[in-house]
């Protein structure tokens, strides 16, 4: 099981700027659900009932059976880099603190039609690697919500397959 | 009226192609992000519909939201190989400048002309078979494409300056 590596300081620097730009994931939408359990250490994603496709983003109904009913299932908190970028200016002045970070679309393991995007933390762009393995950590950005983020996982950085993001 | 502005263009031809798309379909989760397949069968259907093919384009302009969506219409419509798009504007001689092999966004495209959409790539192609775009203009033109991307849509048109 993968493991956030020792990144906390990261973490808390991530997390006072987001929670003064995080304004998603309002009471009783789709989406909301996803944050609440980020904010548990839970990484998941609503799953069709029907098909078990995961249904990403959450929408009424599943894009690839159309049935209705789904269920938010937890999935390892481990992904594979699928891409990155890192901002180097800030458009709105009101982001200009994440100048210099690393964003990235990730896929989870478990969870393989899924792209996840996050910050990646505790790593140097120069040493990010299409399809290496990352884990998955969560940033308190709101009351009883957090984001997720990505990071080295524990005993080292994993090179992945370094030719294709998408293996999944 | 302007003289030029009386030269009859005409829609030769056009086809569209649409795929089917799922419920919700955003960006980020796209299965797919080195093709639009509907360039090619729209563009193709569209040349057919005149009996006429890529080398007969005089001039193109193909939508250009972003860098890379040039360099795939240049791989899905078939003016070079998969993989190659960016060799292939970097060969001296080829290239898209209005004296090169096959002109491509004679006004400057999205970036360097304005972001208003496709509209200004069928006013282009329109001047373009006027003989009015000025320091732009390919000289003879006679038969242009016109290539608009919208995601799952792709629609093609050629136009002309002379009755198909």
């Amino acid at each position: 099981m993968a493991e956030v590596s020792d990144i906390d300081l990261s973490l808390a620097h991530l997390s006072s700027i987001y929670r003064g730009i995080f304004t998603g994931a309002r009471e009783g939408s789709l989406e909301r659900p996803f944050f609440e359990r980020a904010h548990r250490g839970e990484l998941a994603f609503p799953r069709c009932v029907n098909c078990a496709h995961f249904t990403w983003y959450p929408a009424l109904r599943c894009p690839r059976c159309g049935q209705a009913e789904h269920q938010w299932t937890v999935v390892a908190p481990l992904v594979r880099l699928f891409s990155w970028t890192v901002l180097e200016r800030a458009l709105d002045p009101a982001l200009s603190e994440l100048v210099g970070e690393t964003v990235a679309l990730a896929e989870p393991v478990e969870a393989a039609n899924v792209r996840l995007v996050g910050n990646v933390v505790g790593i140097a762009s120069d040493e990010l690697r299409l399809g290496m393995s990352l884990a998955v950590g969560f940033v308190p950005v709101a009351d009883q919500l957090s984001i997720p983020v990505f990071a080295p996982l524990r005993g080292g950085v994993d090179n992945g397959q370094q030719v294709d993001g998408r293996d999944g | 009226v302007d003289e030029a502005e009386q030269v009859p263009v005409w829609i030769a031809s056009g086809a569209s192609v649409g795929l089917p798309t799922r419920f919700i379909d955003f960006f980020s989760q796209n299965p797919e992000y080195l093709s639009w397949p509907g360039a090619h069968q729209a563009t193709h259907n569209a040349l057919a519909q005149l009996g006429i093919g890529l080398a007969d384009l005089d001039f193109a302009e193909l939508y250009d939201c972003s860098t890379i969506s040039l360099l795939v219409q240049l791989e899905d419509i078939g003016l070079c190989e998969r993989g190659q798009a960016a060799a292939y504007l970097a060969t001296p001689g080829a290239g898209i400048s209005t004296s090169g092999k096959l002109p491509i966004n004679t006004h400057g495209g999205l970036l360097a002309h304005s972001y208003v959409l496709g509209i200004a790539h069928i006013i282009e192609a329109v001047r373009q078979l006027r003989g009015t775009a000025g320091a732009c203009q390919v000289a003879g033109a006679r038969t242009g494409l016109v290539g608009l991307l919208a995601g799952a849509e792709y629609c093609s048109l050629v136009l002309t300056n002379w009755l198909p």
